[in-house]
């Protein structure tokens, strides 16, 4: 019961993380209906940016947090200009592939910045275990799952009970019909981009500890983020939650008692089954698909 | 367009194709090196694989992430044939060919039913399943250690084990590739196949019948993808499941894509280019790989129909000022 308890913690955690990227991927797919495969890099250059902050500049940790993510936000805000707004619109095979080249000039960047070798980003809290109630778990796993909360119960909130979050949404399922509403729907796509590059920092930054930071980091974590929305319903950002959630619990249930050999595989069957049994996903955006 | 011009047409390409040919066979005479002709290979055979690959995206606009699985599948299943059996080398490679056609027929079956994003993504799961099995299949693949001294082909007691003979072996095999994938184009299939990539219903209403032309269009390439990987196994003599990544697939996208999709030269283009560019300018590899991800967005955006499409649209604009 007790490895059960404590693979479960793991689980949500790495759950956690798979929710903050498929929100991530998931916000640009809704608000500007680009699908951003570069997205990847964008975690990546999150935990990049950690490491330079506190190693080299030498900030504390916590202003490094915020300074990768200020940074991401900065990048996701020159990116959308420079090379999402040519691509918004575009079928989907020419935004996969446009956005697959930006990964990879992103990716040799990474390797000429940083160099191929691995960094490693300190928690907040040591290396050392807690025990509690015969549990042992580290304490950062338990600052994701708290800030996975209160992140997302905001951004509930914004999004279903603020101005901007309801323009948004309007932008997200009808962009016409919002111009004509006086939603000034490119503020509202620029604004979801550089949400969408905030939150690949953070879980950049928050999962660096956990692995090393490499320039793959982040490829791993986009094919579970992709898994999350298959699983989830693609463009919906509920489903994206809980699509990261499932994903990240299964796959750490499977590792511990059927194979950590095939634990990679997991994922990958998931997307399988849902994509062959519930095309839609399990939280399936209600707006048709357009023609 | 009047029929002499297009009568001047026909002999321009035909006299493209000789010098093209020509090219190619006296290629072994200008390069000396084992080094260089290890190249000339790896392009031979990248140039039927990614005529495979236009077959489903260029002509018939499905995306798949999963080509480079079935690409391992044929490399795997020629060399595990030859090193474990002794069986020669064309059932070698004529076991990977139907066992690679047999499993795209099979994937194209749940692929009938999704479109677009899904279906990329399916197949991206397929393609990765697939390295990862074959990773972790240890007592048949010996996983990540590979497949080593795989011995190079010979046929009816002939070696190829010479690179300048391999090198016609494999010329032979691609000449006979785009002289296929060619004539499939012209044909009813290859018009059906069009019809559906530019108008799904208005190919269906047009009596297309979608999905056994898409089963169709899946097993065709595939089956051209396990020829090429039975040749890159027999030809490197090395496999890995590290190399059938993700990342290959990329490459294979953008030799279609740069070269032009839907074309015939397009794919041989591109996989030329792709496969000598990178050897070439090794010694500077992280910043070819930063304008190489640059160029193919920016040959998404500039040049949809790659660089065919750029030479053809040369050829017109020549054609209207004289």
């Amino acid at each position: 019961m007790d490895t059960f308890l404590q693979v479960l913690i793991a689980g949500v955690t790495m759950g956690c993380i798979y929710a903050f990227v498929a929100l991530g991927f998931t916000l640009t797919i809704a608000a500007a209906g680009v699908v951003n495969f570069s997205y990847s890099e964008w975690v990546t250059y999150g935990g990049f940016f950690g490491v330079t902050l506190y190693s080299i500049v030498g900030l504390p940790l916590w202003a490094a947090l915020i300074g990768t993510v200020i940074l991401c936000v900065i990048m996701g805000y020159v990116f959308q200009w420079v090379v999402f707004r040519p691509l918004e619109g575009r079928h989907f095979l020419t935004i996969v592939t446009a956005t697959i080249g930006i990964s990879v000039s992103m990716g040799a960047l990474a390797t000429l910045v940083w160099g191929p070798y691995p960094l490693t980003l300190p928690t907040f809290f040591g290396n050392g275990t807690v025990e509690f109630g015969g549990i042992s778990f580290f304490p950062h796993n338990v600052l994701i799952i708290v800030l996975a909360i209160a992140l997302i119960s905001v951004l509930q909130f914004c999004l279903t009970k603020t101005d901007i979050g309801l323009r948004l949404q309007a932008t997200a399922q009808d962009p016409d019909a919002a111009r004509l509403m006086g939603i000034p729907v490119r503020r509202m796509r620029t604004f979801a981009y550089c949400l969408s590059a905030g939150l690949a920092g953070l879980s950049g930054f928050l999962v660096a500890p956990l692995f090393v930071v490499t320039t793959t980091m982040g490829f791993g974590l986009m094919l579970k983020g992709l898994a999350a929305t298959i699983v989830g319903g693609w463009g919906s950002l509920k489903g994206a939650v809980f699509g990261g959630l499932i994903i990240g619990i299964v796959e750490a249930l499977g590792a511990a008692y059927i194979s950590s050999e095939y634990k990679d595989v997991i994922a990958f069957l998931i997307i399988i089954v849902v994509l062959l049994f519930r095309p839609r996903g399990l939280f399936p955006e209600r707006i048709a698909e357009k023609l | 367009m009047t029929t002499q011009s297009a009568s001047r047409n026909i002999v321009w390409r035909a006299i493209g194709i000789v010098v093209l040919l020509a090219l190619a066979i006296a290629l072994p005479f200008v390069l000396k090196s084992n080094y260089y002709l290890g190249i000339a290979h790896q392009a031979l055979i990248f140039i039927i694989l990614a005529s495979g690959y236009d077959v489903l995206l260029g002509f018939t606009g499905l995306l798949s992430f999963g080509h480079i699985g079935l690409f391992a599948i044929g490399a795997y299943t020629s060399a595990i044939m030859v090193t474990s059996t002794g069986a020669p080398f064309m059932v070698g490679i004529m076991a990977a060919a139907v066992l690679t056609g047999l499993i795209g027929f099979l994937i194209s079956i749940p692929a009938l039913r999704i479109k677009g994003h899904s279906l990329t993504l399916l197949t991206l799961a397929l393609g990765e399943v697939i390295r990862l099995v074959i990773r972790s299949m240890e007592w048949l693949t010996s996983g990540s250690h590979g497949i080593s001294n795989i011995p190079r082909p010979e046929i009816l007691g002939f070696s190829f084990r010479q690179a300048v003979p391999l090198y016609y072996l494999l010329l032979a095999f691609a000449v006979l590739t785009i002289l296929f994938v060619w004539r499939l184009r012209s044909s009813r299939f290859g018009r059906a196949f069009n019809a559906i990539r530019d108008s799904e219903i208005g190919a269906d209403v047009s009596g297309v019948n979608i999905s056994a032309m898409k089963m169709l269009a899946f097993a065709i390439s595939a089956v051209l993808a396990g020829i090429a990987g039975g040749l890159y196994a027999h030809t490197v003599r090395f496999i890995s499941p590290e190399f059938f990544s993700l990342g290959l697939t990329i490459i294979l996208l953008a030799m279609v894509l740069i070269g032009g999709r839907g074309t015939i030269i397009g794919p041989v283009i591109g996989a030329a280019l792709l496969i000598t560019l990178p050897e070439a300018l090794r010694f500077v590899k992280e910043y070819y790989l930063l304008a190489f991800g640059v160029a193919i967005w920016m040959c998404v955006l500039l040049l949809p129909d790659g660089l065919a499409g750029l030479g053809k649209r040369l050829f017109k604009r020549a054609r209207t000022s004289t």
